[in-house]
């Protein structure tokens, strides 16, 4: 199957600067600058106070809080077996997105990874954030 | 909730249907079934029903969400069924614990005397149950079904469990073995007469790994059913009451159940938690403070929540051994332990019985049942 038949995001107004960004390969999150903290999932404003959040470029590096192996074909565009993982942002602890682990075999995966973002085309202005194990390795 | 409601409320009466798969029975049929039979066996007729409380969602990626079909209303059932409800609602979280709790509210408040509370499933054939067709995602599965993952997070808690605590998969099987050892006692069990070994086990086909097969629930079509009075009305009724000593919402901490109930956890002889994954066991055990924390795998040893065991759970082999009905298969064995009638599954001597539905990421009620 081409990666073109995977599932597209749908953004809402709260996410839609997100995907923006991922469509031009960048990595950005909301953060509020009275808390000193990032938001996500995307909320209309600050989930410990009012203010509004403001999108920022984040390093896109992490690591592996956790992974799993997914052996079935459940989702349409994906060829089991592949990685499904929680990433952990250096930017803050408990920030985790999950994600796609590529560019590692399953027996390889390791919580503690160090990983990089990457992104999946998916056709006309989409793309997807992927993390991939980074050159330092390491677990 | 305020001590005054403890043993204010009791389930009266139970309903089953047999648990298949690839059947050929439709929702309604197997829901009218369950809803009959417990009416019936609270020595009630249809007549004397005034309140109703339902979660009829499909939660599966690949559901209609028809009334009827893959779903059934309070609208649906009260006209199937002709009930004079004086009132009736449908809750949109799958597990039944809102419907329950509703029941007992709803008791309390003179809002209804008979409340029946119903849950009911449909696996379609041909269609498999997880499966998606969806080419576009919104809402909270924007981030994750572009990425393959639809029921994959209870698989990553698993995997980070096993780093941080140690834990294994023949521990984690100590817990299957449990409920699908369980469910040879249950007649209504779709695992009954089939027994499961550590090698089968082992050896099953991973779904997410470390998760396998057998570390989900089995879809089934079947139903379940209890009804709910008020403590001085259950009196007069055929069966011991399964009285309802307390009731929280899972968003309190955990053992906010015993303050609740003024039954204390040692107290308790047998627990009904939820098992739609297999590590939900450990969860509540450690949520509950049957274990510390990242020791429920130890706990789960030598047989220690099987019949017999220290503290039985899921005595009827839950939603893994019997078939997934959210949550309904607990509350009505939980009631059945108290009642007294859990035939071969009986726990001897039971007068406590908790019932944990739900869990973190599916937040829904505690109960504590018993003989009042």
């Amino acid at each position: 199957m081409t990666t073109n038949a995977r599932p597209l995001p749908v953004p809402d107004p709260e996410s839609q600067p997100y995907w923006d960004a991922a469509a031009r390969h960048a990595l950005e999150l909301p953060y509020c600058d009275a808390c000193a903290r990032y938001v996500f999932p995307p909320r209309p404003t600050c989930t410990s106070c009012p203010d509004e959040l403001r999108w920022v470029a984040v390093s896109g590096r992490g690591t592996v809080y956790s992974f799993a192996v997914m052996h079935e074909s459940y989702m349409r565009g994906f060829d089991p077996p592949y990685l499904v993982a929680q990433i952990e942002l250096d930017e803050q602890p408990g920030l985790r997105l999950t994600t796609n682990l590529i560019g590692c075999e399953p027996d390889d995966a390791r919580i503690g990874m160090r990983v990089e973002v990457t992104f999946e085309d998916r056709g006309e202005g989409v793309a997807v954030p992927q993390f991939r194990p980074t050159a330092e390795g390491g677990a | 909730m305020d001590p005054a409601l403890r043993n204010k409320t009791a389930i009266v009466g139970v309903g089953y249907t047999s648990m298949e798969r690839k059947s050929g029975r439709s929702l309604p049929d197997v829901a009218m079934e369950a809803a009959r039979n417990a009416i019936a066996d609270a020595g009630l007729t249809p007549a004397d029903i005034d309140g109703y409380a339902g979660t009829p969602k499909a939660p599966n990626a690949s559901a209609f969400h028809w009334d009827g079909v893959d779903e059934i209303s309070e609208r649906y059932m009260g006209s199937a069924l002709g009930l004079n409800l004086r009132w009736a609602s449908d809750f949109n979280r799958g597990v039944v614990g809102d419907a329950v709790a509703a029941a007992i509210q709803s008791l309390v408040t003179g809002t209804a005397n008979y409340v029946l509370c119903l849950r009911a499933m449909y696996e379609r054939p041909g269609v498999r149950y997880a499966a998606s067709e969806s080419s576009a995602s919104g809402g909270p599965e924007q981030f994750t079904a572009p990425y393959g993952v639809g029921i994959g997070a209870m698989a990553m808690w698993l995997q980070r469990y096993m780093h941080d605590y140690g834990a294994t998969r023949e521990e984690l099987f100590d817990v299957v073995s449990a409920l699908r050892g369980h469910a040879q006692l249950n007649p209504y069990a779709y695992w009954r007469g089939k027994p499961l070994t550590l090698e089968d086990y082992l050896t099953s086909r991973w779904v997410y790994e470390p998760m396998c097969l057998y570390d989900y629930d089995i879809p089934v079509t079947g139903a379940g059913a209890v009804v709910l009075t008020t403590a001085d009305r259950a009196k007069a009724l055929p069966h011991r009451p399964a009285y309802i000593s307390g009731f929280v919402s899972t968003r309190e901490r955990g053992d906010a159940i015993f303050e609740a109930s003024g039954i204390g956890r040692e107290a308790v002889q047998a627990a009904q938690l939820y098992d739609g994954f297999s590590p939900v066991v450990w969860k509540w055990l450690e949520e509950l403070g049957f274990a510390g924390k990242g020791e429920a795998h130890e706990f789960t040893r030598d047989g220690r929540i099987a019949h017999g065991g220290a503290l039985p759970v899921t005595t009827f082999g839950g939603s893994q051994g019997e078939g997934r009905l959210h949550g309904m298969g607990h509350v009505r064995e939980g009631a059945m332990q108290v009642m007294g009638r859990a035939g071969d599954r009986q726990v001897p001597g039971l007068e406590n019985c908790l019932v944990a539905l739900g869990f973190d990421a599916v937040p829904s009620w505690v109960l504590m049942l018993s003989t009042g």
